[in-house]
């Protein structure tokens, strides 16, 4: 099916060092940037499978959702005892400032994106919700743009979905949102993120404007955006890729050299969209993420499609009898990190490091999650000639505007170290497209 | 008691500076037991203030001034009626929790544990005051608007907010509920901070730096988890310039209240 295309890899990798597909991180106090390693053979997924998640994946966004709109303004799942108030209001993704303000058309997570892996026996594990600012669609677009300018012919045979029309599906939810028919733009921080050409490619192919904090001012409420000649246009919709904590130094990090002052302000008005909402860092916590099939069937009333990997919360004391019985056999999760810190797999470590651990464990419950090891599926990639199995996950996408839906495509991350589970690129890990079958 | 107040912060740019946006917690609090008979907030250079509730119920007034300007000025006047400084208001059960600037180490924790249990809430905060008393010397300068409880506590030393951010992580290291308070006293010439602890029924306020329950003589501007929610004043501005602040407070007692002297405030 793309054997094709292997034989154009390096034409690919070629094109992708010309557009600049970087990843930018932070080691050791400095920023570099290096190529996100492209691998040319693609994660098919088929038909059903993928009919299966898609309707898993819109049922648990659409509850965590309505999560949010509770957790901000009655909190009826924590009065009925399905979610203790510890974890929302110790959680550092939980705002006050977000009492009772419904975003724009109630929508809190725009855009999701759903880390994913699937296990030796094919059924597919939820590892992790980002509802913040989940980055990396615009890796699989680019690969799929270029792997199709170099081998046209290995999509004619092929009946893959199209996954070009991400930038739309942004644009509509982004058009469904806007208030008072204001400008769209995508707020970026700089060219120094990590993820920058994401937000000048995603600005481009969904026809908004790409904004830099110093082109936005807030003036009686309302946002507005500065013109060449210092004329002001009035701003409807921002797609912030700017995390909450910087977003406006007079509500927020009042350090913060990259937000927009009293942004916060039109926003609780009701002036201004921002996607994804203020505040969703309560939904996506760790610690959190446990609670989150009873959240679909204490919003949704259904049975839930897709399954949490199995996790113990030290918080419940039964719980955490088993964690420090079985650390040795468990992945534990430090709830305040991302980016793969702080994910440490027991079976790595020594006896003196499983001690260290389990004090952590008993001293600072609230602070971790454990969960049993997931043994998920290797896939191929190439390794300079060779093909070599490697741990690989999903991160799909899910736009909430006027309707859910699922990007039929995602990011697929594999890591290149062959004894490692950790798949994330802060860790060194490459991507592949992901091709999902309309038949 | 009715107390007469004026608030003005100065602030002089060595340089000019443009597209300032700022954003001003300097009205007082209006609640149960302040009645609010007269107020204005004023500021130069002239430009659009919008007023809204923060969170927690505080006034907020923002706006821009775009232009380019040396010198910024915001005054809060007016005339308040305070009562006896509780409140029923219900409790955020948020006041239980730690924040940024209160999360205790071991020696708040220890110290918190020292003083017993065995004894009213009030009775608890007291003991608490006497405590600091003895423990923590009040002294300009040795700590910043950074700093936290536990910095402040091992330093020994600090100010009001560093008081208040202490007596608040050990009341909610023993399940007092408390918040930070900022506001106006008499015989004050600059804002003071104190704490609000939940008894059980009423939120009272008590004041650690002068080690006694808070009076009618304080006017509460705002309340937070700490000194982060409750900022008189926050700005951003395009241009560097060093900033010379100058802040004037006058808060007097009014025996009655005159009309001519409600008239003259109005058209100041
Ligand atoms: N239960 C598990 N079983 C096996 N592997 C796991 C498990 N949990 C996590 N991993 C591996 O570790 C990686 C990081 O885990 P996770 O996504 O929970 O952490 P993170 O630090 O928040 O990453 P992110 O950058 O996606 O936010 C996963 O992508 C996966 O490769
Ligand atoms: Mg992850």
């Amino acid at each position: 099916m793309y054997t094709r295309l292997l034989t154009q890899k390096d034409a690919v990798n070629k094109w992708m060092e010309r557009y600049g597909v970087r990843f930018g991180i932070y080691k050791n106090g400095t920023f570099k940037e290096q190529i996100f390693p492209f691998d040319a053979i693609p994660r098919v997924i088929s038909n059903s499978d993928w009919t299966e998640l898609e309707k898993g994946l819109k049922q648990r966004v659409d509850a965590l959702n309505a999560f949010l709109r509770d957790i901000y303004t009655e909190k009826r799942i924590i009065k009925d005892g399905v979610v203790p108030e510890d974890f929302v209001y110790s959680s550092k993704g939980y705002l006050p400032q977000c009492e009772g303000i419904t975003p724009s058309k109630g929508i809190f997570s725009h855009i999701s994106g759903i880390d994913l892996v699937q296990a030796e026996d094919g059924t597919w594990y939820v590892l992790e919700d980002n509802l913040r600012i989940p980055s990396g669609a615009s890796y699989p677009m680019i690969a799929r743009q270029l792997t199709r300018k170099a081998s046209p012919e290995t999509f004619d045979g092929a009946k893959v979905f199209d996954n070009r029309d991400y930038a739309r599906m942004i644009r509509e939810m982004m058009d469904h949102v806007n208030v008072d028919n204001g400008l769209e733009v995508i707020l970026t921080p700089g060219r120094y993120n990590s993820a920058f050409f994401e937000h000048s490619y995603l600005a481009e192919k969904a026809g908004v404007v790409l904004a830099f904090p110093d082109d936005l001012f807030v003036d009686g409420d309302k946002v507005y955006y500065k013109g060449l000649f210092n004329e002001r246009e009035r701003v409807g919709a921002i797609y912030r890729r700017l995390s909450d904590e910087y977003l406006d130094p007079m509500t927020f990090e009042r350090s913060s050299l990259l937000g927009v002052p009293n942004l916060f302000q039109a926003y609780a008005k009701g002036n201004v969209a921002i996607v994804n909402a203020l505040g969703n860092g309560v939904a996506d916590d760790k610690g959190i993420y446990y609670f989150v099939p009873k959240m679909v069937e204490y919003y949704l009333n259904e049975k839930p499609i897709l399954k949490n990997a199995p996790t113990y919360l030290p918080f419940y004391e039964k719980d955490r009898n088993y964690v420090l019985e079985n650390l040795h056999k468990l992945v534990i999760k430090d709830v305040a990190e991302a980016g793969g810190y702080g994910v440490m797999f027991g079976r790595d470590m020594d006896e003196k490091r499983l001690e260290e651990v389990k004090e952590l464990v008993r001293t600072q419950p609230r602070r971790w999650i454990a969960q049993e090891v997931i043994n998920f599926i290797d896939l191929e990639i190439m390794e300079g000639d060779e093909r070599v199995m490697r741990k690989a996950d999903l991160r799909a996408f899910v736009v909430s505007g006027k309707e859910t839906k699922v990007w039929p495509s995602g990011l697929t991350r594999f890591t290149r170290d062959p004894k490692s589970f950790v798949v994330n690129s802060s860790q060194g890990g490459g991507f592949k497209d992901t091709w999902v079958m309309a038949e | 008691m009715i107390l007469k107040y004026t608030y003005r912060t100065l602030i002089t740019f060595s340089t000019q500076v443009s597209s300032h946006t700022f954003m001003l917690r300097c009205t007082p609090y209006a609640n149960e037991y302040q009645r609010l008979i007269e107020h204005k907030t004023s500021v130069i250079p002239n430009c659009l203030l919008t007023r809204s509730n923060d969170t927690f119920g505080s006034i907020l007034e923002t706006g821009y001034v775009a232009d380019m300007h040396d010198a910024f000025m915001f005054e809060s006047t007016g005339i308040i009626e305070i009562g006896n400084n509780r409140s029923i208001e219900k409790v955020n059960p948020l006041f239980h929790y730690h924040s940024e600037l209160t999360t205790p180490d071991m020696a708040i924790r220890d110290a918190a544990r020292l003083i017993g249990m065995d004894m009213s809430v009030t009775e608890w905060v007291m003991r608490l005051s006497d405590y600091l008393q003895g423990h923590f010397q009040y002294e300009s300068g040795a700590t910043n608007v950074k700093t936290t409880a536990s910095e402040a506590f091992s330093l020994g030393k600090g100010v009001c907010q560093d008081y208040a951010h202490i007596a608040i992580a050990m009341c909610r290291e023993v399940g007092i509920a408390a918040r930070y308070v900022n506001g106006f006293m008499i015989g004050e010439g600059a804002t003071h901070a104190w704490i609000e602890y939940h008894d059980g029924e009423r939120w009272l306020g008590f004041d650690p730096t002068n080690n006694r329950p808070v009076d009618d003589t304080y006017i509460k501007i705002a309340h937070g988890r700490d000194f982060n929610d409750c900022s008189i004043n926050r700005g951003r501005f395009n241009g560097i310039a060093e900033q010379n602040i100058k802040v004037t407070l006058m808060v007097e007692q009014l025996k009655k209240l005159p009309k001519e002297q409600t008239k003259q405030i109005k058209n100041q």
